[in-house]
């Protein structure tokens, strides 16, 4: 078989060179637009970020010598004896809203037959709680445990104890229930 | 190849000028940003405590002047003025709340007792009633629903001979502000 090349020039692949360059020159361009966009935005963002950065700063520091200024205007002294006494009116007040009434409701619910009050002494605790001692008088040791238990099942009453009892010359156990009594609109912390 | 080199040679020029750009310029200037941002991070969380310690500041000399304020008025307004105050409020008053639920006025003592730590003098009343329980519960609830500042501090009761009256020891309260003197200390 013969072949034979009619051509009068060298033929070359002109469409991948064509399609390389346009290539190349779109990854040239893409990279130009790229540096360009870039700093075009870090210029603006260093520019508008170092001024938001300087009026924080001015800010801050002037809040801080104002707190300070505030602060030196407060007698140290003064602020302790104005904690000191709206403690202490705290305290009385709480005591003054203690409602006896319903002290004496909860105790004539659990009181049983068989023991008998002698005298309520309620005081507020560190934690701001009514720790109430209640000093009673019963025929045997079960009728002041049924008064405790049924103390504890009002809900009204915690951490029941009687940390005294002794028996009197009458034979009667005399002893001094304590517990720590939770009210609703309880006192202050 | 050759032919080509008047697209090729303008193409390499603008790539080189590219990267020249990218390192003398736009990476530099990225890292400055990164470190202005940490400096605005910064500068934030300053500004954020220095709110919170001015807040904190002002706070506490409006929360000491409300407190002062508020204590003045509980001063003039609640608790009685003096030692005369408080016994009128207590004395007279106790004695009539007694008689309106029935029960027998036993005696009554009264004592105040100032102590250095404390801003109130306490005027402690023990008072010792007679009558039946009922007027008992009735007396503690006139005396929790007068207006009167009294505080009850504890109750003793006593079972009366052979089932009479019941006998009740009332340690009782109430609280005055010397000013007078209080005033001189300052």
């Amino acid at each position: 078989m013969l072949k034979t090349n009619l051509a009068t020039r060298p033929f070359y692949n002109e469409r991948a060179v064509h399609f390389v360059l346009g290539v190349l020159a779109v990854l040239v361009l893409a990279i130009s637009a790229f540096n360009a966009f870039e700093l075009i935005r870090l210029t603006d963002s260093q520019r508008t970020l170092g001024a938001h950065a300087v009026d924080a700063e001015r800010e801050a520091a002037r809040l801080r010598s104002e707190a300070a200024t505030i602060r030196g205007q407060i007698n140290a002294k003064e602020l302790e004896v104005v904690a000191n006494a709206a403690r202490e009116a705290n305290s009385i007040i709480d005591q003054r809203a203690f409602s006896w009434s319903d002290l004496f409701d909860e105790l004539e619910h659990t009181l049983p037959d068989d023991v008998r009050i002698t005298a309520v002494d309620p005081s507020l605790n560190p934690q701001g709680q009514f720790v109430v001692n209640i000093a009673v008088q019963a025929r045997r040791s079960e009728d002041l445990d049924a008064f405790i238990e049924a103390l504890e099942k009002t809900g009204s009453f915690r951490d029941v104890i009687t940390p005294a009892e002794e028996t009197n010359e009458q034979g009667l156990l005399v002893a001094v229930v304590r517990g720590v009594y939770v009210r609703t609109g309880g006192a202050r912390g | 190849m050759r032919e080509h080199r008047r697209i090729v040679v303008p193409l390499a020029i603008a790539l080189g000028v590219n990267v020249v750009v990218y390192l003398a310029a736009v990476y530099p200037l990225s890292q400055r940003v990164a470190n202005i941002q940490q400096r605005d991070r910064t500068a934030e969380e300053q500004l954020l405590a220095a709110r919170r310690d001015h807040a904190q500041a002002t706070g506490t000399l409006t929360g000491k002047d409300r407190a002062a304020a508020e204590l003045a008025t509980f001063y003039k307004d609640v608790l009685p003025q003096d030692l005369a105050g408080a016994r009128r409020l207590t004395q007279l008053r106790l004695a009539q709340l007694a008689r309106e639920s029935n029960l027998k006025f036993v005696r009554a003592t009264f004592e105040p007792v100032n102590e250095s730590k404390r801003t109130l003098t306490q005027l402690r009343i023990e008072m010792v009633l007679s009558g039946t329980y009922a007027d008992v519960r009735a007396f503690i609830h006139h005396l929790e629903t007068a207006p009167e500042f009294v505080v009850v501090d504890n109750i003793e009761l006593g079972q009366g001979a052979e089932g009479g009256a019941l006998s009740v020891t009332l340690h009782l309260s109430t609280y005055y502000r010397e000013t007078a003197s209080r005033d001189a200390e300052q």
